[in-house]
C-alpha cells in the first residue's frame, strides 16, 4: 500500500488528457490526416489505352496525366499506372469536375495543315502554350503558342509558302480554326483565337503543354464527389465517431469499473499513436480505410476485456491480486496474440491481393491491430501493476467489479 | 457473471437453426438479391441541383426523347429541386446531350454528385475482392493448423464463410442499396469474425490441456461459459458503437455501420453456437475412432492424441450421455 502507484496514474492520467486536449481543440491532428476523394470530394478518373501498349509508351502516358493533374490546379494528384494498361487518376479537391474528367484523357494532338491539308507542323514542335483574354476588337479567350526552332523554322517556310492562303489548325482531327496568313511569321509565335472562356483556354493550353498522348485513352470509371457532399459527411462521421467513442468509454467504466478506467486510458493512448502513425506515413484516409479503423478499434477494446476477464476469473479462484494479474495477463496473452496475428496475416494478403479501396481497408486494419496489440500488452498492463501498487485496488469492487 | 449453459447438449437444435438462418439467408440473396448500386451494375448515376422545382415526368420526358433507355430518376430529400438521375454509361458526347436538353427543357441545374463506372470495371473490382478474401482465408488456415490444429482451422473457417454469407443474404433481403463501402463492410465481418474465433478457441485449447480428464462435451462447455461473458461485452461495445455511427453518421458511413451490426451479432453467435459444435462433433469421431483402435490392438491410443483427448473412460460417459450420437458420423456425412 504506497502512494507510488496513484502518483504514477495520476500523472499519466493529466499527460493524456493534455494530449488529448492538444491533439483534439489546440492542434486539432485529424486535420493533417490527408483524405481520399470519397471523403474529401473530388475527380477519380480510370482511363484505359484503346490498342496495345508499351511499358515505355504508359510511362509517356503517367507523365502526360500528371503534368496535366498539375496544370488543373490539383495540389497533390495520384497518378498511377495499373493492369499493364490503365491510368487511375484522383485529382483531390479539383473545382471544374466534369471539364477535368473529360480532357485528363484527350488525346491533344495539334497540327497545322496547308490549305490542301498539307502537314505543316504538329504538337511535338511546341515550347509552350498559354492562355488569355483577347485584346480588343476580338472575343472570349486565345492560346498563344511558341514553338521550337525545328518549329520555327516549318512556320516560317509555311508561312512565307501560304501567304494570303489558309491555314487550317485541328485538334485530335476536328478543325479548330482557319486563319489565312497575313504576312510571314518567323520567330515561332502563333495564336488559336476564338476559344470560348479562359477556363476553357486555359485547360487547352495545359493539354497542349504537356503533349499529345503517344496512345489513345478511353475512360472506363469515372466518380465525381462534390465537396461539400464529402465535408458534410465527413462532419456528421466525426461527430458519430465522438459519441461512438464517449459509449465504449462508459461501457467499460460500467462493466469494469477502474480497471475499464485504465482501459479508457489505454484506448485514448491507443487512438492518438495510431493517427500519429497515419499521419507519419502520409496514409490517404478513405472510407474502407475507416472501417479498417473501426475494426481494429473494436479489436483493441476486446484484448481489454479479454484482459480483465481472465483477471477477474483468477482472483475468484483466490489468487492474490499480484499473482492474478501476472496469471491473467499470460493467459490472456496467447488468445490475443493468435487472434491478433491471424488478423495482420489477413491485412497483409489482402493488402497483396486487393485493388485501390481494399488495400486502404488492409493497410488501417493491420497497423491498428499491431498498435493495439502493443498498447494492450505494455499499456494496459504498466497501467495495472501500477494500480496494484496503489491503495485503490485494496477494494476488489472499486478495481474490476 | 458467471454461465453454465449446456451448449453442447443441446447442439443439434442450434445446427438446425444455423441452417434455417442459412436457407433464409440464401433465399434472400437468390430471390431478392443484393440491391447493387452503381458501383456493382456500371453506369451513370448524377445527382443535379436545379435552380427551381420540377416535374419529374419532364426529366423523363427528356431523357427518353435523347434515346437513353432504362434510366431512373427519383427526388432526393424535399422541395423537388434535387434529383438523382441513373443510367447506362452512355459516351461522353452523348451525356454532353442530356446535359444541353435537361438545361433547355427541364431547367438550368448544377451538378452535386457525379459517378460513372463501367461494368467491366466494376466486375473487376469485385473478383479482385473475392481472390484476395479466398487467399486471406487460405493464410488464416495455414496460421491456425500452426497454432491449433487442422479441425480447429477448417471448424473455425466454415463458420466465417456462414457468417459472410448470412450478412449477405440478409443484406439482400433489407435491399438498401450497396456500393463499393459494403466491399469494406464484408471485409469487417469476416475479420470480426476470425477475431471471435480464435478467442473461444484459444480457450478451449488450454482447457483441452488443462482437464484431460474431463469430457469433451465438458471441456467445450466449460470453455464457452467461460468466455461468454468476453463474448457478450465485446459484440455490445461494437454494436452500441456502430449504432451510433448508425443514427449520426453521414450517409456514406451508414450502409457500412449497419453491414457491420449484422457481421458482428452472427459472428458472436456462429463462434458460440456453429463453430464449436463442428469441431466438437468432428473432435468426438476422431477420439471415437482412435479408442476403438486402441481396443482392438489392445493398447492405449497414439501419444499425440492422448494430449489433446480425454481419455477412453471419459470418451464412453459421452457417448452415455449423448446415445443419440451413435451412427453419428454416417448422418454427419449426409448433413453436410
Amino acid at each position: 500500500m504506497t502512494g507510488r502507484g496513484i502518483s504514477g496514474l495520476v500523472a499519466i492520467l493529466v499527460l493524456l488528457v493534455g494530449l488529448a486536449y492538444y491533439f483534439t481543440s489546440v492542434n486539432p491532428v485529424l486535420r493533417y490526416v490527408k483524405q481520399g476523394l470519397d471523403l474529401q470530394g473530388g475527380v477519380q478518373v480510370v482511363l484505359q489505352a484503346t490498342k496495345p501498349v508499351t511499358a515505355a509508351d504508359m510511362q509517356k502516358v503517367e507523365t502526360i496525366i500528371a503534368f496535366r493533374a498539375n496544370g488543373f490546379g490539383v495540389s497533390s494528384p495520384v497518378i498511377q499506372i495499373q493492369n499493364q494498361n490503365q491510368i487511375v487518376a484522383q485529382l483531390p479537391g479539383i473545382k471544374n469536375q466534369q471539364q477535368a474528367i473529360t480532357a485528363l484523357g484527350q488525346t491533344a494532338q495539334l497540327e497545322f495543315k496547308g490549305p490542301k491539308g498539307q502537314p505543316i507542323l504538329s504538337g511535338a514542335d511546341l515550347v509552350s502554350a498559354q492562355a488569355a483574354l483577347a485584346g480588343t476588337g476580338g472575343s472570349g479567350a486565345v492560346i498563344n503558342l511558341t514553338f521550337d526552332a525545328a518549329g520555327t523554322k516549318a512556320f516560317a517556310t509555311a508561312t512565307q509558302a501560304y501567304l494570303h492562303q489558309p491555314i487550317s489548325i485541328y485538334l485530335d482531327g476536328k478543325n479548330i480554326e482557319t486563319a489565312t496568313v497575313q504576312a510571314v511569321i518567323t520567330n515561332g509565335n502563333a495564336q488559336i483565337t476564338g476559344i470560348g472562356t479562359l477556363q476553357q483556354a486555359q485547360t487547352l493550353a495545359t493539354l497542349l503543354s504537356s503533349g499529345a498522348l503517344p496512345v489513345p485513352l478511353k475512360i472506363i470509371e469515372a466518380t465525381a464527389v462534390s465537396a461539400t457532399l464529402g465535408a458534410s459527411s465527413i462532419h456528421a462521421s466525426e461527430i458519430a465517431g465522438l459519441v461512438a467513442m464517449a459509449l465504449i468509454g462508459l461501457f467499460m467504466v460500467a462493466a469494469y469499473r477502474l480497471a475499464g478506467f485504465l482501459a479508457d486510458m489505454a484506448l485514448v493512448f491507443y487512438l492518438m499513436l495510431f493517427v500519429g502513425v497515419l499521419v507519419a506515413l502520409g496514409f490517404v484516409m478513405t472510407l474502407p480505410a475507416v472501417a479498417g479503423v473501426i475494426l481494429s478499434a473494436g479489436i483493441a477494446v476486446d484484448a481489454n476485456v479479454i484482459i480483465f476477464a481472465r483477471v477477474r476469473e483468477e482472483l475468484r479462484s483466490g489468487l492474490s491480486m499480484k499473482t492474478a494479474l501476472d496469471k491473467g495477463f499470460r493467459n490472456a496473452f496467447r488468445a490475443i496474440l493468435d487472434s491478433n496475428v491471424s488478423t495482420i496475416i489477413a491485412a497483409i494478403v489482402l493488402y497483396y491481393f486487393g485493388s485501390g479501396d481494399v488495400r486502404g481497408f488492409a493497410v488501417t486494419l493491420g497497423l491498428g491491430v499491431a498498435i493495439s496489440f502493443l498498447t494492450a500488452i505494455v499499456f494496459t498492463r504498466y497501467l495495472l501493476r501500477l494500480a496494484e501498487d496503489s491503495v485503490l485496488v485494496g477494494n476488489l469492487k472499486v478495481f474490476l467489479g | 457473471m458467471r454461465f453454465n449453459f449446456d451448449f453442447m447438449g443441446r447442439r443439434r437444435q442450434f445446427y438446425i437453426l444455423s441452417a434455417v438462418i442459412l436457407v433464409v439467408a440464401v433465399g434472400g440473396f437468390f430471390l431478392r438479391g443484393l440491391n447493387l448500386g452503381i458501383d456493382f451494375t456500371g453506369g451513370i448515376q448524377m445527382q443535379v441541383h436545379f435552380n427551381k422545382p420540377v416535374q419529374l415526368s419532364a426529366v423523363d420526358a427528356t431523357l427518353r426523347k435523347d434515346g437513353i433507355s432504362n434510366y431512373f430518376a427519383v427526388y432526393l430529400g424535399k422541395g423537388d429541386q434535387n434529383v438523382q438521375i441513373s443510367m447506362p454509361a452512355v459516351s461522353e458526347t452523348l451525356r454532353a446531350k442530356v446535359d444541353q436538353s435537361l438545361t433547355k427543357s427541364v431547367g438550368p441545374y448544377t451538378i452535386t454528385s457525379f459517378t460513372k463506372v463501367t461494368g467491366s470495371f466494376s466486375s473487376q473490382v469485385v473478383q479482385g475482392g473475392v481472390i484476395a478474401v479466398l487467399l486471406a482465408s487460405l493464410g488464416i488456415i495455414l496460421y491456425m493448423m500452426i497454432r491449433f490444429d487442422l479441425r480447429f482451422a477448417v471448424a473455425g473457417i466454415f463458420a466465417v464463410f456462414w457468417d459472410a454469407f448470412v450478412s449477405l443474404g440478409l443484406v439482400a433481403l433489407i435491399h438498401f442499396t450497396v456500393n463499393a463501402p459494403f466491399v469494406a463492410g464484408v471485409l469487417t465481418i469476416i475479420g470480426y469474425s476470425i477475431n471471435d474465433r480464435i478467442i473461444i478457441f484459444d480457450r478451449v485449447r488450454e482447457n483441452l490441456k488443462k482437464r484431460g480428464k474431463e469430457s469433451l462435451a465438458e471441456i467445450v462447455n466449460l470453455s464457452l461459459n467461460q468466455t461468454l461473458g468476453r463474448s457478450i461485452a465485446t459484440a455490445t461495445v461494437v454494436v452500441v458503437a456502430m449504432l451510433a455511427i448508425l443514427f449520426l453518421g453521414g450517409a456514406t458511413t451508414q450502409d457500412l455501420a449497419a453491414t457491420v451490426v449484422i457481421g458482428v451479432v452472427f459472428g458472436a453467435y456462429s463462434s458460440i453456437l456453429l463453430a464449436s459444435p463442428i469441431w466438437f462433433d468432428w473432435m468426438s469421431r476422431v477420439e471415437a475412432e482412435a479408442a476403438a483402435t486402441a481396443v482392438r490392438v489392445g493398447r492405449a491410443p497414439a501419444p499425440k492424441r492422448q494430449a489433446l483427448v480425454a481419455d477412453p473412460e471419459a470418451e464412453q460417459a459421452v457417448r452415455r450421455r449423448t446415445p443419440q450420437n451413435r451412427g453419428r458420423g454416417r448422418k454427419r456425412r449426409r448433413r453436410r
